[in-house]
């Protein structure tokens, strides 16, 4: 019984994925506001990035969560460094303008959306994980 | 990693819109004014953006600054700019600021440019508005999870 915990890696694995996803909801949203910017390049957060480098330093550890009592994976996510500025093959001559802003209104709503939908299904992951605990300490009974 | 700091983001945006849609507004209101405090004919203005991050509170700044960490930019005002195109000459002899020749110095408006500002602050502002929406829309759901357990 020893690897069965209460509040395993797949929490803290989906804990992450909602963090991650509203970091990058941020940057998009930052890009939508400075769509009007002059000079202004826009951002993205490369999210697969940054859960892989969280999973592969080995900061998803639960017995080192459930002894400290506080969630360690939360300072894996490195948030910053995932951050990078997306060159997009078509933007050097199409959407480039006089004013040196490249940021493209209908990619970064689609990005944006993409994202909410993501960060939805993290949401509805983690609810039917938790969903699945209260089963099981309700001894079974609905 | 706070959601509730993206609604400042996308507002700054909604606001910035705004003011350049008065800024507009007043192009087109003064397309026919000979007449200004300065002196001479309206020059037509356009709002400077700029990036900036948006007010947050003191401590979350502070720890910003501390870890050396980039802080996602909302967008400011930082002026409006009188063009320096010149006026348009027209003849109008009966006009009450006709020069001794007849001519009157009328504002370089072009309606067409200003329209086109208009539209494209509109459709911005309606972007800044959707982005809002869909933050609300993910706070709205992680409430959810509490709700539902």
């Amino acid at each position: 019984m020893a690897g069965l915990r209460l509040f395993n890696s797949t929490h803290q694995l989906l804990e992450l994925s909602l963090r991650g996803r509203a970091a990058r909801h941020e940057v998009l949203s930052a890009n939508i506001a400075n769509a009007d910017t002059p000079g202004y390049r826009p951002r993205d957060l490369d999210f697969n990035a940054a859960m892989r480098s969280a999973v592969e330093s080995g900061s998803l550890n639960a017995g080192e969560t459930t002894q400290r009592g506080e969630a360690s994976a939360t300072a894996g996510l490195d948030i910053q460094s995932a951050i990078y500025e997306p060159e997009y093959p078509d933007s050097r001559h199409g959407e480039d303008r006089l004013d040196g802003n490249a940021v493209s209104l209908d990619r970064q709503m689609a990005l944006i959306t993409e994202n909410s939908l993501a960060y939805e299904t993290s949401l509805t992951l983690l609810s039917r994980a938790l969903a699945g605990l209260r089963y099981a300490i309700g001894e079974g009974r609905r | 990693m706070d959601l509730f700091k993206i609604f400042s983001i996308s507002g700054s945006g909604m606001a910035a819109q705004k003011s350049r849609m008065s800024v507009v507004a007043g192009n087109l209101a003064n397309s026919e004014s000979t007449r200004t405090v300065d002196g001479g004919p309206y020059r037509r203005r356009d709002v400077i953006f700029q990036a900036a991050p948006p007010p947050g509170d003191f401590t979350d700044e502070l720890n910003d600054i501390a870890a050396d960490r980039e802080r996602a930019q909302g967008v400011e005002v930082v002026g409006v700019k009188q063009s320096n195109r010149p006026p348009r000459r027209i003849f109008d002899p009966s006009h009450p600021d006709a020069s001794s020749e007849g001519y009157v110095a009328m504002p370089d408006i072009n309606p067409i440019e200003e329209m086109v500002d208009m539209l494209s602050a509109v459709r911005s502002y309606e972007a800044n508005l959707s982005a809002f929406n869909s933050t609300k829309a993910l706070i709205r759901k992680i409430l959810d999870l509490g709700r539902n357990q």
